[in-house]
């Protein structure tokens, strides 16, 4: 009989989005089981009728245990008919996790 | 007889800069109309002189400031700024105007502001702390912006309508 590991995953990554007045906050969240410190990286690519806009943003970060952590905030107004990308990625212990990050739009 | 053709030249000199003003500015006028019904965000290109290309400022070390104000079209204004808690801002009205900030060090206040179309910023920032903001307002707008290290803030706004 197959055993399944049930155990929750060491970390965790999500992008967090709040509506802010005409545009969208965006924030890389991390939950970790253990303390955990390594870097994260945030691409934001948004195009609208106005222009486009193309971010980049890395930076060091540290979570405490069974702590949400927020990096890498940004505001980004989106005018209506503007929708946008999200990248969202982080490294830990050299090992590289593809983190949860769903498009958006205004319409 | 002399007098008179004096007086007579000196009215008349009055009548065409008078009549020349009034025909300048109901071109203006008009034309500013049509480009409003055109467009919400009017092309001002035709309004605007041929600005300098002028650079902004550049600074090294603590609690420095610049600013950087240009009016015209195809100016660039460019900061290079290296230190800790410095302050810079950029604003440029016009037509297919070019910003560049490039920011190095801790606790730095980075804003730009452009109005008019075919603008661009391009915002380079390394460090932790820093605050950006980067404001748009016109069509055909762009941004590149590059970010190492935590910043305390970054907001990007663009506003216009697409034609």
């Amino acid at each position: 009989m197959a055993v399944v590991d049930q155990s929750p995953p060491p970390i965790v990554c999500t992008l967090a989005q709040d509506s802010i007045g005409g545009g969208v906050r965006l924030r890389g969240r991390v939950v970790s089981q253990q303390d955990a410190h390594g870097e994260y990286r945030l691409k934001v690519k948004k195009t609208g009728p106005s222009g486009s806009t193309n971010l980049n943003q890395k930076g060091a970060f540290s979570a405490l245990a069974n702590t949400e952590t927020y990096v890498g905030s940004t505001n980004i107004s989106l005018e209506q008919g503007a929708q946008y990308e999200v990248q969202f990625a982080i490294e830990v212990n050299g090992k590289t996790y593809q983190c949860a990050a769903p498009s958006g739009a205004r319409t | 007889m002399r007098y008179f053709g004096r007086s007579t030249i000196i009215h008349t000199l009055a009548i065409l800069a008078v009549t020349g003003v009034v025909f300048t500015l109901s071109i203006y006028m008009s034309q500013a109309q049509a480009g409003s019904v055109q467009d919400p965000y009017t092309d001002l290109s035709g309004f605007l002189l041929q600005g300098p290309s002028g650079n902004g400022a550049s600074s090294n070390g603590a609690g420095q400031s610049s600013m950087v104000g240009q009016v015209g079209q195809s100016n660039q204004a460019s900061v290079n700024m290296t230190g800790t808690s410095n302050s810079t801002l950029q604003l440029q009205i016009g037509v297919g105007n070019t910003s560049s900030l490039d920011i190095s060090g801790t606790n730095n206040t980075l804003e730009t502001n452009q109005i008019g179309n075919h603008n661009n910023a391009s915002i380079s920032v390394v460090g932790q702390g820093n605050t950006i903001a980067e404001s748009q307002i016109g069509n055909n707008l762009s941004i590149g912006f590059q970010q190492v290290g935590n910043g305390k803030s970054v907001t990007i706004q663009q506003v216009g309508q697409g034609k």
